[in-house]
This record gives C-alpha cells, structure tokens and sequence, in this order.
C-alpha cells in the first residue's frame, strides 16, 4: 500500500473523509438532480442494446467513460421508462469481463496475439479447412445482438465471402418459429402490428409472454389503456398472469388446442369475418373441416380448461372490436412453434384482425436486433424478406450488388441446430460464433460440448471474455459493445432506431463492423462486396437500396431523420407522405405478401411433445427468463446490482410436490433428465407453478437448465423445444461450486 | 375505440372480476370494493405522479404505493440507486415478495418500499448526534451525512429497514424522497422509473393521519402504529388470507458487533463489580465476616477501573466516524444512547475519584472522612448501574422483538452481577498471592458472598435464556419465532456452549472450590487466584458468548424481502 492510499483509508477509518464527492448531487441540465458523479459531460442519444422492445435512452459520457443512462421521454416507444437492465446499461460497458485482445490459443492456453495475426490465422485456416472439406465446411452463427448495418455486412461476407450457406443466427433459438409462421400465413415475415395496437385494443391475447419479466416496459405501453381486457395464456402464474384480468393455465404445450377449440366455437356461433375470409384467405373450407373435431370438450381435456371457459374466452375474442395477440417463447420455443404461430394466424385471419387498429398477431421479439437479423442477416433468407428460392429475388440482387448471378444461393443452407449437428455428422469443421453463448443458451449442453470439441477449428467473436463459449475457442476476436458502435435497430413493431457510438472500445476491441471489413480485405473480398465502405452507413445506404420496393422498405429513413424523430417504423418509403411519428401496420388492405395476394390458412394438428413425464422423470421441466437478467448473463452477470437482486438460479416447485418429496422453500436440490443434470439449485416453493411442473431460468451457466432441455427442433422452422422436458428432482448432495456468483 | 366494446358486458355476463381498474379516489383497484361493468365513463386516474399544488398547512408529502399495480420489475430499486451512486448493498429502495393462495387462483404480489418519513421517526428518536431532521416543510425525513458518526443505532431503531450503514462512507444513508428534485417540481427516481406507475408522492393531513393511518398497514409490514408510517399502501382487491413472504426461508444472521461485545459485557462487569465492591465495604462496618475487604477495596477498584477504560475505547471501534465520538453526548435529552454514554462517562470518572482516594490512603497514608469515600464510591456504584439501564434500554427498541422485552436489561445486570464479583475474587487471589497470604476459613466471608452472588446471578441468567424460548408464537411474532429458530438450529453449539458454561460457573466449580474448604482450614493464595481466574474466563467467554448470540440471533421487523435478499442489509 503506497502513502497515499494509506492516508486516505487512515482518513475513511477515523470518519474524517465521507466521501462527499462521491455522494454529492448537483444538477444536471436535462435530468436535473442526480448524483454528481454521474452527471456526464454529454449525453449521447441512442437505443437499449437488450430487448426487442427498443427503448430510447441516453448514455452519459464523463472523461471519456459511460457513467450513466436515462430514458429518453420523447422516444416513441418508451417515453423514457426503461426496466432495471437497461437502467444501469453503462455497467455492461465497463464489465471487468470484457475482451480486450485478440487470444490465439496455443498449446492449450490463451496467448495475446495482435489483430493482423489474428485475422490472418482466421482466415488462413478457414480457406485451409474449405480448401480441405469445401465451403460448406465452415459454420457460421451469428446472433440478435449486432446492428442491422452489421448483419447485412456480415450476411454478404458469409454467403459471398466465405461462400457458406451454412450461416445461421441464434435467433433461430428465438424467434425463427414466429418468422417461419407469418411466411406460411402472410408470405413473408414481418410482425403486422404495432405496440400503439397495446393502447388501442379492447382485448389483448397473450400466449406465452411474460412481458412483466422479459419485456416491462410493453407493461407501460398496455398500463395505458385503460378499457381492454387482458388475458394471460400460460401454464405458471407469472407476475404477467397477475396483471391479468382472466389468466388461462394451460397445460404445457396445448396451445394449439386451445387456438383450435375457440376457432371451433367461433365457426360454429358464426362470430368471424366470412367477408374477409373469402376476400383475403385461401383454405377455409378445409380449415373448417380440420376444427370440426375441436370440440369444447376434446380441448379442455388436452388444455385442463373447462369447456365453459374455452367458449367465453372464444366469444369474447370474437366479439372484440379490437383484440390483439401477442406472443414470445411460450409459442416459439416448441416443437410446433412455427405451427402454434399459423393456428394464431389462422385465429386472426378468420375474424379479420390483421393489421387493423388494434388488431393483428403479434410476434414481441427477444433480442434487441433480432428483427435486423431477419430482414437483413441473410441466413433463412435473402436480404430484404426475398427468398432463396425465387430467381426474380436473386436477380433483383446480383443486380444491386454488380455480381453475377450463380454466385447467391439457390436455397438455405443450414439452421443452427443443424449446423451444431453437422459438425458430428463431420460436415461441419470450422465454426466461427458471433456475439452468442450457446454454451448456456443451447438445447442439450452435453451434446453440444461434444461437437464444440470436435472442431478443427472454432473462432468466437465477443464483447465478453471468459464466457462459456469462449474458454473452448481456438481464437478469440474482442469486439465492440453496445455503446461502441454505430447503426440501427429494428424492434418487435418494425420501429428502426439510431445506435450510437459513446465510448471507445476497452483495450484493442474492434466493433464488429470493423472485424468484419478487416476479414472481407484479408479474404480479399473487399471491393468486390464492400465498395468503396469506409463505416456503417455505407452499408445503410446499400441496405436501403436493397429494401428498396419490398415490405421492409427503409429507403425513406436517413440516419438523420431517424436522430430527430427517435425511431422510424418500416415502411417508409422514399417520397413516403407518412408522418415519421404515425404508427403503420402491414395488411391494412387485406394484400399479403403471397403470390395470389391472399393469406393461408393452414389447418394444425396438435401433436403431443416428444418427452412426456413419467415413472422415472416424473416432472415437466419449463424453461425461461427473470427480469433482472440478459440471456446468458454475459453482460448482466458483471453487474452488481442485478447480481444482488437475482445471483443464482433456482427452481419452482408447487408445495404438493414438496412435500411429497420432503423439501423445504431454500432447500438445495439436484434436477436431472435423460440428458443431463443440474446438480445444485435453490428450490423456490410456490403455489404459482402447478403440481407436476417445475420451473427454471436458463440465464445461470453455473446451474444451467439446458443442460435438461430436449434436442427436439421444429421441423419447419428449426427452432428447439426448450419449454418442456420431462425431469426428477432430488435432494443436492454437491457442494456450492467455487465458482459461485459474488454476493455483493 | 370509436363504438363502444362488448367485452365488458361480456365480462359482467359471465361473472368475470375485471382487474386494476378506476376507483373513487382516481386510482387503481381500490380496497375490497369490486367493480364491474361500471369501467366506462369513470374517472380518470390522476396522472401526475406529484402533487400538483403546494402544500397545504398541516400537510406533509409521503409515498404512495400500489400494490395492484407493481410486477416486481425492479426499476425503482436501479432508478434509485443510480440516482444516488449507492453501491449494490445500500438500496435505499427495495421490492419485496409475497404469495398466497392455490394454484392456479395462486396470487403473487410485490411490494416497493423506501423510507416511510413517518410521523414519529424511531431513526430521529434514537439518534445521539442529531443527524435526523424532519424537515418542518415537507415532513421528509432527512439524514445530515456530517452530522452522523457511525453508531447504526437508527438501522436498529427503524421497523422498516431502511437507513442503512455505507461502510465505504462510515456513516448510515437513507431516502429523502429525491428532495431536491421534489423541490424542482421533478419526480424522484423510483417514481419516474417506475413503468407501472404504481409509486406516487401525494400529500397528507397531519393531524387526520395521526388519527387514522390503517392504510399504511399491509400483509407483512411492520405495524404501521409503531412510527406512524406515512406512506399509503393499496392493496388488491383480491388479497389471499394465507400470504407468505417469499423470503421465508432466509433468516439471517445480524452483525456480532465486537466491539459492542466487548463494550458492553465489560462495562456491566465493571458496574457490577464497583456496585458489589462499594456495597461490601459499606456492610464490612455492620457485618463481621465481609471485614477483610477494608483492605483489598483499594485493589478492586483500580482493577475495575482499568477494566472500564477498557470497555469504553472498545466501544469507540464501534463507530464508523471513531474520531467524532464525542458528539454521541449531545442529544442526551432524547437518546438513551447518549445518555448511555453520559452515566458510563459519570461511572468512570467518579470510580476515577473513588479509586484515588483510595490510593491516596493506602500509599500516602492520607485520611478521608468516611462520608465522603462512601459518597463518592456511591455516585459511581450508582451511575453504573444507571448506565446498565440506559445500555438496555437502548435495546429495547419495537423494530426488534427479540430485544425488546425485559430480559434484556435482566440479562445486562446479571452479566455485571456474574462477572463483577468473579472479577473481585480474581483481584482479591491475586492480593493474597501479592501478600503471600492464605485464604483461610475466617477471612473466606467475602469470597463466600461473591461467590454466590454470581452463582444465583448465572443460575438466573440461564432461567432468562431459557424464557426466551417460551412465548414464541409463529404467527403472531414471526420475528421472536425466527430468532429462537436462528438460536437453537444455526447456532445451535453456541446456544448449547452457553448453557453449559453458565452451568459450570453457577454450580460445578463453586462446589469444587468450596469443598476444599471442608478437609482443610485455608487454601493458598495461589490456590485461590488461579480458582479465581479459571472462573472468571470461563463466566467472561460465556458472557461474551450470550452477548454474541444476543446480537446475531435478533430477527428485526422488515419489509419482507425478495426470494433472493435479505430484507436490507445485516445491522
């Protein structure tokens, strides 16, 4: 200990120094009173970096160095509320876990390596690899994080750089099931409503969204209105479910038969809209003919609700002038999501509510970008909702881009899950992760943990080191962070808003943009795909041009319009008339995005899960989020705060089954499935989770719940089945890892 | 929606409750009344989340929290914090969890609590320094960060948790209700952060809360009666009877506080040891056999001397801000803290006396009338024992159940009545030693008496001990029930460690020692000392023990606290 820090810790002993600086306030000239050490020098206007949701706020910058957040008041989306994550935001920024340097490993340890060699590495050894097994060897999977501007450029070095179709994002661990649905029903993706739609409804829908947990601030947008009815679909009682005027426990995963058994009511009580139906849908007939069997009684036995009270909740959607439904991972997050998504669309369509006021199927998305991904990214489809498939699309492209034709994929390469898969089945040698921690946030960790080990090579590119999946790669890429870097979201209404750049990033970390053009120069792809880039908004201004004329269209909003306006909701075209303020919904004409114009009803069959409980498993494992936490706590891990609040994870157990199994609230138990095994986790007794269900967060990589989920995917749209799996539990005789979260 | 919409018929037909709608007073879900069918053309809610209009006579702003409308979302406890730049374990805001009734018509609720800025502030109360003003304007209660040394005694003193000791700071902290900002016409933190909109500032009428203020009480709070809480709660329509709090399982131990320890446990040995020490001298003139005490008060008294400057240094330690210490005396009008200090200053001062002059008559042979050692002797005796008082009477505070009954200034005495005899039956072993004399059978009349002084002491001490565990009642004082749970299962070999040492020293080694005495007329001088010192470490770590189990078994009141947190931090 120096001098100096002496005399100061003498001075703090003796109560002669109280920190008065620290804890002094003064005022700030647009927040007026705050802390003083948190008043920033400016305040850099830009968007949340957790949720889909797209809050607005500000990052106080003071000595170069993130001090503070606030909500912006005149952002259109949030009027300046924000939830506890996005309150202390700056924090992830200045995590101690960040990732500084480029780490090559060698011999099996992490060495320091400078950018050039790193790139060079990468690159060498991926063409070495694609030389060796061909092109389709490397996997990439990218995620819900970057900014729409970096998936587009990331999409283009994938498919056209590195020449893999198999690019895939984790938000196929999200929301590729709400993607996949509104294609088979709308044809093409792209939520219909808006978050206005909230304010406006007389009845919202909600099936399977925790918004209280996982999306608060949609609680203020639905707080504000004041004459609708809310019901809450969802097999535990969620803080979501108590803001519920009528909640509906569903048994897991009977969704379908539920959806199904009020379209059946609602046919037979003539309550839907025959002039839309024939006017905008095809395959009601046989629709109709598939509900027959749907009776009251058949879904109350496969939801455990009373045929009484399928057939008020029916018309009282039915008779709605304006019912909205919205979902998230209870739908996606299955085996049939993609399904479950049509059955609501079916339910919509039927009655006219799409892209009404008030009314449409609406997809709230999880991660902050996760709808770039989708429009931009490249992975399921092709930049602008254009399809593979559809040589009019690969034309329109080549053109835009100056290449020739054949080089774009005539169809999708691999989902993630396949990937992930692939890389047993030996097709898969090379994987490159960006900005994603499967090894939390993935189905089956053992299964994966043994493909990761496999690779020849694996490169993970992360705000974040050591996470999970980093401590396995072979080189590490330290990236940029919210906060660091420059672009645009678009969140679950179509909402685009401006990210901006307020800090420098920590050590030698590049944004994401930058690794990505200092890759595409050593592949020596550059010019041929990044003409003349020099930041983010020259890929805008081709993103633009690429949306040009199809639903996504941004080529109305400039960076600028979007800095005076908060955010911009797509479509806006060039010349549009629309007020940048006006909420827009697609639909509103009935036009879809098909090849006849008309939506498609497709009839849905429920199908039971794959693993149900029984004599050795004899529980239903659920799966989900806290509000205090960010998927695989990368980010909110390192803060103390939210640590304090929520540091481990623990599981729901209703009091019967305690005490049938002689457990305590606060005891320590063991879960276990056919696949894995949670070894140590606090039990949580309460009556909001039903007997024969228990519940977990999947946030903790030190108690992770996918170590017991299924590997079940969605056929169609590839996303895994993480809300059901049967399990046991046990008492825990492990002792508390080492490792455990700091209690602050 | 321009037609007006069926559903709430609909909702009505069907006998559906509709939720957090629009009462009388212009909120949310009003109390026990149910509204159906009547949710068009209501009131509009207040939307200003601050009173609009100054403040009224009589009138002080206080919080208002609705409990139907918050889900636990947690802004207001990270708004707040960011607000004030409190480290992650002071939240001056905290949201709490409680759950009732059956699956699936389970009901959970939360529960955001800050300061209360009660009418009778228990905080300002107890305070030694004057570090709590209740501000004559707004009624806010606000906390001088200069003012404050350390002493905690209002984490003690509050039913509610909330100042809380900042160790970075050395001081304790609390809400002001985002003064400042009030005064700018701007919402604190927690209510503008809040998405539910379920915090407000609104004004009260003094003087009809004074009367009436039922509805600061909810399910798990602390009686609001106990500071008059202000802060008005709504509670949902549909409160389940059987609520728990989800923090149940999390009984957690309190601060040991060592230096208080050590503080208090030696100041009641050196009360108790002057007072039986002044008492004997007094009845050597009447009773023969306590006559070989004339000449050892000398000894026993600068022992005991030594012993209280002892206890008060410790007793500085305990303090964040050491060097400001001496304000603790300035508000000893209203805190027993100050006055604590007061008597044990007037204790060690007049001993002081007492023992120079006996000094003076031993070593310099000077002559003192009677009357006055006795007198002076007395002032300290006494002030001692006033100073017991005032150390119990500091724990007798209604936040903290488990203290706040008569034990505690019962078991404070006994400790000095243990202990103070023990400690002049050392001081006297080692007077014999010194002189190199013998214990015998006609000079064994003092250390018979002190003997069973502390004997009977300690055999109380374990009836006290024993009492606590009687009367507790889960449901009626959940808090005297966790503490004796947290004494007899967490602390299980320390609570058995002191019933058996206070065994040892009120039966086993008296009748060992005295027992020598029955096969032969004197035990030696060194005999006696080291009987006399084995006892006496023996009864001090066992006092030190019941001291260290008083302090961590007490389970204060709270606000209940989340699954994951203690309700606040441990004091």
């Amino acid at each position: 200990m120096n001098p100096k820090t002496f005399f100061q810790s003498v001075r703090r002993r003796l109560g002669i120094d109280l920190q008065t600086e620290k804890y002094a306030y003064d005022v700030d000239e647009q927040f007026g009173y705050m802390s003083k050490a948190k008043i920033p020098d400016r305040w850099i206007p830009t968007t949340c970096g957790y949720c889909s949701v797209g809050c607005g706020l500000f990052i106080g910058v003071k000595k170069g160095k993130a001090v503070s957040v606030r909500g912006n008041q005149n952002h259109p989306v949030n009027e300046g509320r924000l939830c506890p994550k996005g309150l202390c935001e700056h924090d992830a920024i200045n995590a101690p876990n960040r990732a500084k340097y480029p780490l090559l490993k060698i011999n099996k340890r992490f060495q320091r390596v400078g950018w050039d060699w790193a790139i060079r590495e990468m690159v060498g050894r991926f063409q070495t690899i694609q030389n060796k097994y061909g092109p389709e060897s490397l996997g990439i999977i990218g995620t819900g994080q970057l900014v729409t501007e970096e998936f587009y450029t990331l999409g283009k070095l994938a498919q056209l750089g590195f020449k893999t179709k198999n690019y895939d994002g984790n938000t196929t661990l999200c929301m590729a099931s709400a993607a996949s649905g509104y294609k088979r029903s709308f044809g093409s993706d792209g939520p219909p409503g808006s978050y206005e739609d909230l304010e406006k409804a007389d009845l919202v829908f909600l099936i399977g969204a925790n918004i209280a947990d996982n999306h608060p601030i949609l609680c203020y947008r639905l707080e504000k209105n004041k004459r609708r009815v809310l019901i809450v679909v969802d097999p535990r009682v969620t803080k979501t479910a108590m803001m519920a005027d009528i909640h509906l426990p569903i048994k897991p995963r009977s969704d379908i038969a539920l959806l199904n058994g009020m379209m059946h009511i609602l046919i037979k009580e003539e309550k839907i809209n025959r002039g839309y139906i024939e006017k905008h849908t095809n395959g009601f007939e046989k629709l109709r003919e598939d509900l027959e069997s749907w009776t009251p009684d058949r879904v109350s036995d496969i939801t455990g609700l009373t045929p009484e009270r399928i057939r008020q909740i029916a018309l009282l959607y039915g008779s709605a002038n304006a019912p909205f439904i919205a979902w998230t991972m209870g739908v996606n997050h299955s085996a049939q999501g993609a399904e479950t998504v049509n059955a609501i669309c079916n339910l919509a369509l039927i009655t006219g509510n799409v892209g009404r006021v008030g009314a449409s199927p609406f997809s709230i998305t999880g991660q902050c970008n996760a709808m770039g991904t989708r429009e931009a990214g490249f992975t399921s489809g092709l930049p602008g909702y254009r399809k593979f498939e559809n040589p009019e699309h690969r034309k329109e492209l080549a053109a835009l881009w100056g290449i020739q034709e054949e080089i774009i994929p005539t169809s999708r390469g691999m989902a993630y899950p396949d990937i992930i898969e692939g890389v047993l089945t030996g097709k898969i040698k090379a994987l490159w992760i960006i900005a994603t921690n499967p090894l939390v946030s993935f189905p089956n960790q053992a299964y994966l943990l043994d493909c990761l080990e496999r690779l020849e090579f694996l490169v993970v590119q992360d705000g974040y080191h050591p996470i999970p999946t980093s401590r396995v790669a072979d080189l590490v890429l330290p990236a940029g962070v919210w906060g660091e870097k420059e672009g645009t979201y678009t969140n679950s209404e179509r909402m685009v808003s401006k990210v901006n750049k307020a800090v420098e990033p920590p050590g030698e970390a590049k944004s994401d943009f930058d690794i990505f053009l200092m890759i595409a120069k050593e592949l020596g792809v550059s010019e041929s795909i990044y003409p003349h880039w020099k930041g983010p908004r020259d890929a805008f201004e081709e993103w633009k041009k690429v949306t040009h004329g199809r639903l996504c269209d941004y080529s109305g909003i400039t960076y600028e319009l979007l800095e005076k306006h908060g955010g911009i909701q797509w479509p806006f075209k060039e010349g549009s008339t629309r007020s940048p303020k006006e909420s827009v919904r697609l639909y509103t004409d009935g036009k879809f995005e098909t090849e006849d114009g008309r939506a498609k009803l497709w009839p849905i069959d429920w199908k039971a899960p794959s693993e149900v409980p029984d004599k050795d498993y004899p529980f239903w494992l659920n799966t989900g989020r806290t509000v205090e936490h960010w998927h695989t706590r990368t980010k909110t891990g390192a803060i103390p705060l939210l640590n304090r609040l929520s540091p481990e994870a623990w599981v729901e157990m209703n009091p019967r089954d305690a005490q049938n199994l002689k457990f305590q609230h606060g005891d320590y138990v063991r879960v276990e499935s056919r696949r894995g095994v949670v070894e140590r986790v606090i039990l949580r007794v309460t009556e909001t989770i039903a007997p024969g269900q228990i519940f977990i967060p999947f946030h903790y990589a030190e108690a992770n719940a996918n170590n017991l989920t299924v590997s079940d995917c969605d056929p169609i749209s590839r996303e895994p089945n993480y809300k059901q799996a049967a399990v046991r539990v046990e008492r825990s005789i492990a002792v508390p890892l080492l490792e455990r979260p700091k209690r602050h | 929606m321009p037609e007006e919409s069926l559903i709430f018929e609909m909702m009505d037909k069907y006998n559906l409750p509709l939720k957090n709608r629009v009462g009388k007073e212009g909120y949310y879900a009003p109390r026990g009344n149910k509204i159906t069918g009547t949710v068009l053309g209501v009131v509009e809610p207040i939307e200003s989340l601050i009173p609009t209009e100054p403040l009224a006579d009589g009138e002080q702003y206080r919080f208002h929290f609705d409990m139907s409308r918050c889900v636990g979302c947690q802004c207001c406890v990270v708004a707040c914090n960011e607000q004030n730049n409190n480290p992650a374990t002071v939240n001056w805001r905290r949201v709490g969890e409680i759950e009732g009734g059956i699956y699936p018509n389970a009901k959970k609720f939360h529960m955001s609590m800050a300061c209360n800025h009660c009418l009778d502030p228990a905080c300002l109360t107890g305070c030694p320094t004057d570090a709590y003003l209740k501000d004559p304007k707004t009624g806010v209660v606000r906390h001088k960060a200069e003012e404050c040394i350390g002493c905690r005694y209002c984490t003690w003193n509050c039913a509610y948790g909330v100042p809380q000791f900042n160790k970075e700071r050395g001081i304790v902290t609390k809400c002001d209700m985002c003064y400042s900002r009030l005064a700018d016409g701007m919402a604190p933190a927690c209510v503008a952060a809040c998405p539910e909109k379920a915090i407000r500032i609104e004004t009260v009428n003094v003087a009809e809360w004074l009367k009436d203020h039922s509805a600061a009480d909810a399910p798990h709070m602390p009686d609001s009666s106990i500071t008059i809480s202000t802060t008005r709660i709504t509670l949902p329509e549909s409160m389940p009877e059987d609520t728990m709090r989800l923090n149940r399982h999390r009984v957690e131990p309190e601060e040991p506080h060592t230096s208080l320890i050590v503080m208090t446990v030696l100041t009641q040995l050196a009360a108790g040891g002057l007072m039986t020490l002044w008492l004997g001298s007094l009845l050597a003139h009447v009773v023969g056999f306590l006559k070989p005490l004339e000449e050892f008060q000398v000894f026993g008294a600068s022992g005991i001397l030594a012993v209280t400057g002892l206890a008060l240094s410790a007793s500085v330690f305990h303090l964040g801000r050491p060097l400001y210490a001496y304000k603790a005396l300035r508000m000893w009008r209203r805190s027993w803290l100050s006055r604590e200090i007061l008597f044990f200053s007037l204790f060690s001062f007049a001993g002081a006396a007492y023992a120079a002059l006996l000094l003076a008559e031993t070593f310099l042979h000077l002559e003192f009338p009677e009357v006055i050692l006795v007198s002076i002797g007395g002032i300290a005796a006494f002030s001692g024992m006033a100073g017991i008082f005032a150390s119990a009477k500091i724990y007798l505070v209604p936040a903290r159940p488990a203290w706040n009954t008569i034990r505690t200034p019962l078991r404070f005495f006994l400790t000095g009545f243990i202990l103070g005899p023990l400690f002049s039956l050392v001081v006297y072993g080692l007077h014999l030693v010194f002189m190199g004399k013998n214990l015998t059978r006609e000079s064994l009349g003092p250390v018979l008496c002190w003997l069973a002084i502390s004997a009977v002491a300690g055999f109380s001490q374990l009836l006290v001990l024993f009492a606590r565990l009687f009367q507790v009642n889960e449901g009626k004082n959940p808090e005297l029930y966790d503490s004796a749970l947290l004494m007899t299962r967490r602390f299980r070999v320390h609570f058995l460690l002191r019933i058996g040492l206070l065994t040892l020293n009120s039966f086993i080694l008296p009748f060992f020692y005295l027992s020598s005495f029955l096969t032969r007329d004197a035990v030696s001088g060194i005999g006696t000392a080291v009987f006399a010192g084995i006892s006496f470490l023996i009864a001090l770590s066992s006092e030190f023990l019941g001291r260290y189990l008083f302090f961590v078994t007490v389970v204060p009141k709270n606000i209940p606290g989340g699954f994951f947190t203690e309700s606040g931090g441990k004091h």
